[in-house]
């Protein structure tokens, strides 16, 4: 992956970057909607696609695959995200810091209700994917591998912008290795299973209202402070996003480890009709790093020591980022009208309802003041509150001579993001996608795919973001370029 | 994401392993003083962070660690010594100790002063003295001397010749009231009252929350002897003292509403930020006085507290002082005594006849059958006393008031058991003393003086809030927005001595040697800009209200000179400084 960078030095770690991508051919793309990614493979590849990107969306598919089939290559990927924040409530000044209602009156910025300054980030990558078929002899079973990336969410605002306590930079990226296995009951009926070894990192960067924490609130509320409070996660707008509470905050090299499970089934009743059912099991993702928060304000260095309150200026630990990767279920079917025009519709059924809250732990000594109640961990939730999503795709196919194929995608996906819980760091929308295609076989054992997706949310403007977090404006668009050599043994 | 954690996160997925982190910020190069033609620019911020119901638990182990100095200034309260309403204080409840302790156990000087204080006419033993010559007289009038002393002091001849009553009076005024830490005590210092230093009610001794928490040992080194502003004083306190006042569970809990955050300033030496602390500056509104709440003091002993040991003690004079022999001057006579200091125990003794008997007035006569006119005549008018006899029976005793006759008893008897003068100061060292006060009214008694003035939880409330740094010269402030809109916005405030910040013992850090304190418009400092303008309560501060493009001339305790430029403001809450050193 290539990323733009404002450094010096960027370009020299992006081509370390980029020839260990290569190296390792992971497959994934840089998107920022509710994590998923819009392809994995190619653009022909569905849950009823015998490629071997079936591994990942219908393993049972793979039965269809005769001879050992290798599928490498990579996708560059442009995206613009904007993000225009409203916002509709009253606030304090920043500079201040009442912590109860009502607010003084000369503490009131009324300037700051409204738009903000648009928000806009351009992510620009290159994500590799790689996947093998392989028929095992004398036997009814052809097994396969994967390495891809389904889920990856890689996005930088600026630093200042006033979606900074939603989100400035984050990289959330999900790598499955996969091994399958399909059996072919029968000329009609396959079936197929795989097992995922799933390896995650996370790195996020943002700024920390503890106006919104609740162990803050409880701090303050309980002994010795003993002093009634606003804040919390249910803290009014009022009462947010004040300089001395806005901490900055990163999580930097936090990974997970987890694994689960797909399962298909295919079946061709006709020569020319193929259908394809798949679940892929949900996965509980752990990520544990480091983190860095600043607490540089003497109001929690120095000023309030006598009470207790003397945290270090950095502050280091562990951190834990909790949240599951959904199960979903993906159904598709290729009918082959004639011997050069076919079409294909698949559709998906996501559980993003899984994903109820984002959860971050931090732990660390320097984190405890004991003498006012804060422990050495604190607990962020995030709540996310996301829907299950469908998603569906019509795609026609036209040989156009015994070498070159094209394919155009129409398609939909549902948004996943409440209004309640919308902000900069899952910007999300109902999609409509749109993609061409193209293979070129140059003989019966290669064969270049290429492939130009464009997705984009429908206008969404958000007014009904709880405690006034996301309201706004949305845009998102992703432009996805990829090409990649089959090979046919 | 930066490209520089991107790639790291790549390096990651490569190594298969967790463990890259961004680089720390580098540390800041420490502040260097500034030099002449050098300038900084610095921003500054008034931030309130408003508690109201604050509670502040000082626990006894809390308050031992308060600086000797704090602990000194709070005043909790006065304990009357004499003369209660409705019952006995301390100095009567021990005056009566003494009387009933086992002679056995005293020194012949304690026991003598026992003696002395038990004395009645029948027990007077007026040999050596003055009244001798009325024992010889004794058997040629037929009445007994015993009786002839009573019928002249007016007493009966069983009835103490001092009672407790006069002899706690005039050791009140003479040994305790003349003490000079009995006088004046410590208190908060103020614009008003810059040494801290109050009078003391008169009859009253004050304790202190140091004394409170050492059980009142404190006091044998308060009211022990003192060599003050040119006056000795032996003092009456002696050895240890001990008082059963507070429980192990003392607590004081005060409940404050305030700004709890220090106000940001300038360390002009070298433009680095400061903190001061801001307790002072609220005072007036520190505490709810309407709450029943806001000053609760738990863990004083239920009931009567007691004098565990107190050991009290006076000073004799060196030498034998004779009894006067002139009614001059009127209503105290000529004897030396009145010329002693006044908490020697001659001068008490006189002092306290004086007091019993000054209004004294009787003719005592006594006849015999035969005679038609007295045999003895003996007059006595506001205490003189002039006796005559008839009938060639003898030589009557020398005109005198009757304190210069008792003082003379007194001080023979004091000097019993072979007692050279100069051995008679008196120590008694009593056990379980009434205090003469109860914990409901000393808990009362301290919530009203906290509340009539409140200066006197300054000092505490400031060393607890403990929030100045730095050695500001000036600092920030932001007017109540319901100050009249001229009076509104942004104020410099040159610091005043009790923004210093105080060390262990309670003293500032650094002397406050301000030549020219305020702020001027000239680098001369000629002409003084800023005011000591009342503003949120505060008087004590040179100050003056700033805008953008102001430039201000102000010297530092070290005669430094600076120019103070007044930036654009970041926000309302802020204000932005460019400081430069000029001299």
């Amino acid at each position: 992956m290539l990323f733009h960078g404002r450094g010096p030095s960027t370009l020299k770690r992006s081509s370390i970057y980029v020839a260990a991508a290569l190296t390792l051919g992971f497959a994934g793309e840089v998107q920022a909607q509710a994590l998923s990614a819009p392809l994995v493979g190619t653009g022909l590849s569905s849950p009823s696609t015998a490629d071997p990107a079936a591994v990942w969306h219908n393993p049972a598919m793979l039965a269809a695959i005769e001879r050992p089939t290798f599928l490498g290559g990579g996708m560059f990927i442009v995206g613009d995200i904007r993000y225009r924040r409203e916002r509709r409530a009253i606030y304090q000044r920043e500079d201040s810091l009442d912590f109860t209602l009502p607010v003084s009156p000369d503490a009131i910025d009324s300037s700051k209700t409204g738009f903000a300054k648009e928000s806009r980030a351009n992510p620009f990558g290159f994500v590799p994917t790689l996947f093998g078929a392989y028929p095992i002899p004398k036997s009814r079973f052809v097994a396969g591998l994967g390495i891809y990336l389904p889920y990856t969410a890689m996005i930088e605002f600026p630093e200042n912008g006033a979606q900074r306590f939603a989100l400035q930079e984050a990289t959330i990226i999900s790598a499955f290795v996969t091994p399958s296995i399909a059996y072919r009951i029968s000329d009609v009926f396959s079936v197929g299973a795989g097992v995922s070894y799933v390896f995650g990192f996370a790195e996020m960067k943002r700024v920390q209202d503890f106006a919104g924490l609740p162990d803050v609130a409880d701090a303050l509320e309980g002994d010795p402070l003993n002093q009634d409070n606003d804040f919390g996660p249910n803290a009014s707008p009022a009462v947010r996003e004040l300089s001395v509470m806005a901490r900055p905050v990163s999580i930097e090299g936090a990974v997970a480890h987890s694994a689960t499970f797909n399962v298909g089934v295919s079946a061709l009743p006709l020569p020319n009709l193929r259908f394809g059912l798949s679940y892929q099991h949900r996965v509980p993702m752990y990520f544990r790093g480091e983190f860095k928060l600043d607490m540089n304000d003497d109001f929690f260095t120095q000023d309030l020591e006598a009470r207790g309150l003397n945290f270090d200026e950095l502050v280091k630990g562990d951190a834990e980022l909790a949240f599951p990767l959904p199960a979903s279920l993906r159904f598709g079917t290729t009918w082959d009208i004639t011997q050069r025009f076919a079409l294909s519709f698949s559709a998906a059924y996501t559980f993003w309802s899984s994903v109820d809250q984002l959860e971050v732990t931090l732990e660390s000594p320097q984190l405890a003041q004991p003498e006012i109640g804060l422990p050495s961990h604190s607990k962020a939730v995030l709540p996310r509150r996301w829907n299950d999503t469908i998603g569906t795709d019509l795609q026609a196919r036209l040989a156009v001579s015994p070498t070159l194929a094209l394919r155009a995608t129409g398609g939909y996906r549902s948004s996943a993001t409440p209004d309640e819980t919308i902000d900069a760091a899952s910007p999300d929308g109902d999609r409509v996608v749109g993609g061409l295609g193209a293979t070129i076989r140059f003989d019966k054992r290669y064969a270049l795919l290429a492939d130009a997706a464009l997705q984009t949310i429908l206008p969404r403007r958000v007014v009904g973001s709880d405690y006034d977090l996301g309201n706004g404006e949305y845009s998102l668009t992703l432009l996805a370029l990829g090409a990649y050599l089959q090979i046919t043994l | 994401m930066s490209s520089l954690h991107n790639s790291c996160a790549l390096v990651v997925l490569l190594a298969l392993s967790a463990g890259c982190g961004g680089e720390d910020p580098p540390k800041p190069k420490p502040d260097t003083p500034l030099q002449v033609g050098e300038a900084k620019q610095i921003e500054l911020r008034f931030l309130r962070f408003d508690v109201s119901n604050f509670e502040q638990t000082m626990t006894r182990e809390d308050i031992l660690e308060l600086p000797t100095e704090v602990r000194d200034r709070m005043w909790l309260l006065d304990l009357d010594l004499t003369n209660g309403p409705t019952t006995p204080r301390l100095l009567d409840n021990a005056l009566e100790a003494v009387k009933a302790l086992d002679p056995a156990t005293l020194s012949q000087a304690a026991r003598n002063m026992q003696r002395l204080m038990l004395m009645t006419p029948d027990t007077a033993d007026v040999k050596g003295t003055n009244l001798e010559q009325l024992v010889e007289l004794s058997p040629l009038i037929g009445i007994a001397p015993e009786r002839v002393l009573a019928d002249m002091l007016g007493i009966d001849a069983e009835d103490t010749v001092l009672s407790s009553e006069t002899i706690a009076q005039a050791i009140l005024e003479q040994v305790i009231e003349t003490h000079p830490n009995a006088r004046t005590r410590l208190g908060p210092k103020t614009a008003e009252n810059p040494e801290g230093i109050y009078p003391v009610t008169p009859g009253k001794m004050p304790v202190t929350l140091a004394d409170a928490v050492t059980n009142f040992a404190s006091l044998s080194d308060r009211f022990g002897p003192i060599y003050k502003d040119g006056v000795y004083h032996p003092g009456f306190v002696a050895g240890g003292t001990r008082a059963n006042v507070l429980t192990d569970d003392f607590k004081l809990i005060v409940r404050a509403n305030a700004n709890a955050l220090p106000y940001k300033g300038v360390d002009l030496s070298d433009a680095t930020e400061a903190s001061v602390n801001s307790i002072r500056s609220q005072i007036e509104h520190l505490f709810d006085f309407n709450d029943p709440n806001w000053l609760v003091v738990e863990g004083l002993v239920p009931g009567a507290p007691v004098i565990e040991s107190l050991t009290f003690r006076i000073v004799e004079d060196p030498g034998f002082i004779p009894g006067g022999k002139s009614p001059i001057p009127m209503g105290m006579g000529a004897s030396a005594a009145w010329a002693l200091a006044p908490w020697s125990l001659e001068r008490v003794l006189v002092g306290a006849a004086q007091r019993a008997f000054s209004n004294q007035s009787a003719t005592v006569q006594y006849f015999t059958p035969t005679r038609e006119e007295p045999l003895f005549t003996g007059l006595v008018k506001n205490g003189w006393q002039e006796i005559s006899v008839t009938g060639n029976v003898g030589k009557p005793p020398d005109p005198c008031y009757l304190w210069d006759l008792l003082l003379e008893v007194a001080q023979i008897r004091l000097h019993d058991g072979g007692l050279k003068e100069g051995e008679a100061s008196v120590e008694f060292t009593l056990s379980n003393i009434p205090a003469g006060t109860d914990t409901a009214v000393i808990e009362q008694t301290i919530e009203e003086n906290l509340a009539a003035d409140p200066n006197m939880l300054l000092d505490v409330a400031s060393e607890i809030t403990d929030t100045t740094r730095g050695s500001a010269d000036f600092y920030y402030y932001r007017s109540d927005a319901s100050n009249p809109t001229e009076l509104v916005g942004d104020w410099l405030f040159f610091i005043g001595t009790g923004d210093i910040k105080l060390d262990d013992a309670g003293q500032p850090v650094r002397p406050y040697t301000y030549a020219n304190p305020g702020f001027f418009s000239d680098a001369a400092l000629t002409n003084r800009v800023s005011t000591q303008i009342e503003l949120d309560g505060d008087t004590e501060h040179h100050k003056i209200l700033v805008k953008p493009g102001d430039v201000l001339y102000m010297e530092d305790d070290t005669s430094a000179v600076f120019e103070v430029r007044v930036l654009e403001k970041p926000s309302v809450g802020r204000i932005q400084l460019s400081i430069m050193r000029i001299r």
